[in-house]
């Protein structure tokens, strides 16, 4: 046993609980894969890895930097998070409904249902530019306010634990 | 002579690149058990699904019938009637809410992507071959089903066999993960009130940036981004003052046929003509050798019935209305069929997966199932399916055939 863990690095279970992980991948693409359901094998490659690819070597770094970036803009401060904010929850908004947001094959939706697509690139824009009003506003009455009831957010500095 | 060198070249591989000073195993902790709780329903709703669509019955399995793993072989239900509705709308609205939960998780454990030194025994290697299966299926899951659910279609293989067979990997390798991860998540649980958080945590930067928000901070902002599209997405299903809302949801404020209700499909797509359904028009029963045929106006003849019913998509949205028509028991007593086990429903439209359909015992027997010849007390639009649709309570919307043009019992 010992050994097992030493050449293997786990015990028995763990290798059990993979081989029946990697064996249920293994049946399920074997049959995504047969030729009338995948005319076009690499197509399917692509999309299966496709978005932890790209997620992991190309969306989440370039967030990072420019996050990196505008907290130095920002020397550090929490008042970033009045950018932030609004710039995540829009872009998530965008990320969810892209298709319809950036209008790809418009030809469809009016197939489907009989009307031509509502303007969802102009809904977008009108709930973004909503959010960054809100978070303009609530920076404003902050400010108002001055230092005299300092918000949470900005207590961090002050030495409070900060958590994580 | 060591081949892996015991330091990472410069970069994400070495500790301290990443500096967020809220990563830590307790953050993680919480959005991996908010995510899971969404992937329990998205998988639970999507199987469900599956058997909604009763493979079992005559020619209505999309995917080979041999190599299903159908575990719960059960008779879809007809009450309660908006059983369907419900289950798909929480199944398309939980799925759009995993890309936030996907993408706040995510980010959390990148540092584990990098870590060094690389696996150098195989319960390592296995373990980056799990994660790649979770991660790889879970946007795979995500990315098919939302496209698919806004008409969009940038693929060139079957969406039904790979969101089906894709559901077994990511159900699989999630299952796995939780496995694996309950002794962490125990340990992150006991350490939630230290300052000092866990020992040794893995996630913790050794190098931490300016603190700009704290970890309630973040939470409080995957609340946000969450709950954004919860809203915009889920009044194509609850219906009510949120229909107004789902901004986002194709269909979600009721869009398409000026005013009326959504339809999955128009006439027009389906080469439904005027001529089709015009005064020549006859609806055929068949059950056995028996064939009786039936013009608009001989249904319009038998008693009608008027039921409130749901009409729910697999794409997510659905809408209550009230239909009128003649109950398909009373069709069945017009032939003989006593009992019937099954009605197998034939549409003029003259190709497409759904030209067809079968209901089972359940279906045909239930009362408030109808071959409708109104909607909302007005004859049927051709869009909705004139001259006689079938609407059964519970079924799928695709299963609920529009333009029939013969039914028979077995």
């Amino acid at each position: 046993m010992t050994k097992f863990k030493q050449l293997y690095g786990a015990g028995p279970l763990n290798l059990l609980g993979h081989a029946i992980l990697i064996g249920v991948a293994a049946w399920a693409l074997s049959i995504m894969f047969r030729a009338p359901f995948a005319p076009q094998p690499l197509n399917l490659i692509l999309w299966l890895v496709g978005g932890a690819i790209v997620h992991d070597l190309v969306f989440l770094p370039a967030y990072s930097a420019v996050n990196v970036l505008a907290t130095r803009l920002f020397k550090g401060s929490p008042s970033i998070n009045y950018l932030r904010v609004p710039v995540i929850i829009s872009g998530v908004l965008l990320l969810a409904f892209l298709p319809r947001i950036a209008n790809r094959q418009p030809q469809n939706f009016e197939r489907a249902l009989g009307d031509a697509p509502p303007d969802y690139l102009g809904r977008w824009l009108l709930i973004t530019a909503l959010l960054f009003a809100a978070s303009l506003a609530i920076w404003g009455v902050q400010q108002l306010r001055g230092r005299a009831r300092p918000d949470p957010v900005a207590r961090i500095e002050d030495g409070a634990p900060a958590g994580g | 002579m060591r081949l892996i060198p015991e330091e990472p070249a410069p970069g994400p591989a070495r500790p301290g690149f990443w500096r967020s000073p809220v990563r830590g195993t307790w953050l993680t902790t919480v959005i991996g058990l908010a995510l899971l709780a969404t992937i329990t329903i998205v998988s639970a709703t999507g199987f469900l699904s599956h058997a909604a669509y009763q493979p079992d019955l005559g020619r209505n399995a999309l995917i080979p019938r041999e190599d299903d793993l159908q575990l719960f072989v059960i008779s879809w239900p007809t009450s309660p009637s908006w059983l369907y509705a419900f289950t798909q709308g929480a199944h398309v609205t939980l799925g759009f809410v995993m890309v936030p939960l996907l993408l706040f998780k995510l980010w959390s454990v990148i540092p584990k992507l990098f870590s060094w030194p690389p696996p150098t025994k195989p319960a390592e290697a296995l373990g980056k071959l799990a994660n790649l299966l979770l991660v790889g299926s879970a946007f795979f899951q995500v990315m098919t089903g939302l496209t698919n659910a806004q008409l969009y279609y940038p693929w060139h293989f079957n969406f039904v066999v790979a969101h089906y067979y894709g559901a077994w990997i990511f159900t699989a390798a999630v299952i796995f993960h939780v496995i694996v991860r309950v002794p962490t998540m125990r340990e992150a649980r006991r350490t939630r009130n230290e300052v000092l958080g866990m020992p040794n945590d893995p996630l913790r930067t050794p190098n931490p940036g300016p603190t700009t928000i704290t970890r309630r901070g973040v939470l409080g902002l995957l609340g946000g981004a969450t709950g954004a599209v919860f809203l915009t997405t889920v009044g194509q299903s609850a219906g009510g003052p949120l229909r107004q809302i789902a901004v986002f949801a194709p269909r979600g404020r009721g869009e398409g046929l000026n005013g009326t209700f959504p339809v999955n499909k128009t006439a027009a797509v389906a080469a439904i003509t005027p001529e089709m359904v015009g005064d020549g028009w006859r609806l055929k029963v068949i059950s056995g050798d028996r064939t009786v045929e039936l013009s608009r106006s001989d249904l319009q003849g038998m008693t009608q019935r008027t039921e409130d019913l749901p009409i729910a998509c697999v794409e997510g949205w659905s809408s209550m209305q009230t239909w009128t028509g003649v109950r398909l028991s009373d069709l069945a007593a017009l032939v003989g069929a006593s009992d019937p086990a099954t009605m197998h429903v034939v549409s003029l439209q003259p190709r497409g997966a759904f030209k067809q359909t079968t209901i089972g015992r359940r279906q045909v027997s239930d009362d408030r199932s109808l071959l409708a010849l109104k909607v909302a007390g007005e004859d049927l639009p051709l869009d909705h399916g004139y001259p006689a649709r079938l609407i059964v309570p519970a079924l799928p919307g695709v299963h609920n055939t529009k333009w029939v043009e013969t039914v028979e019992f077995a």
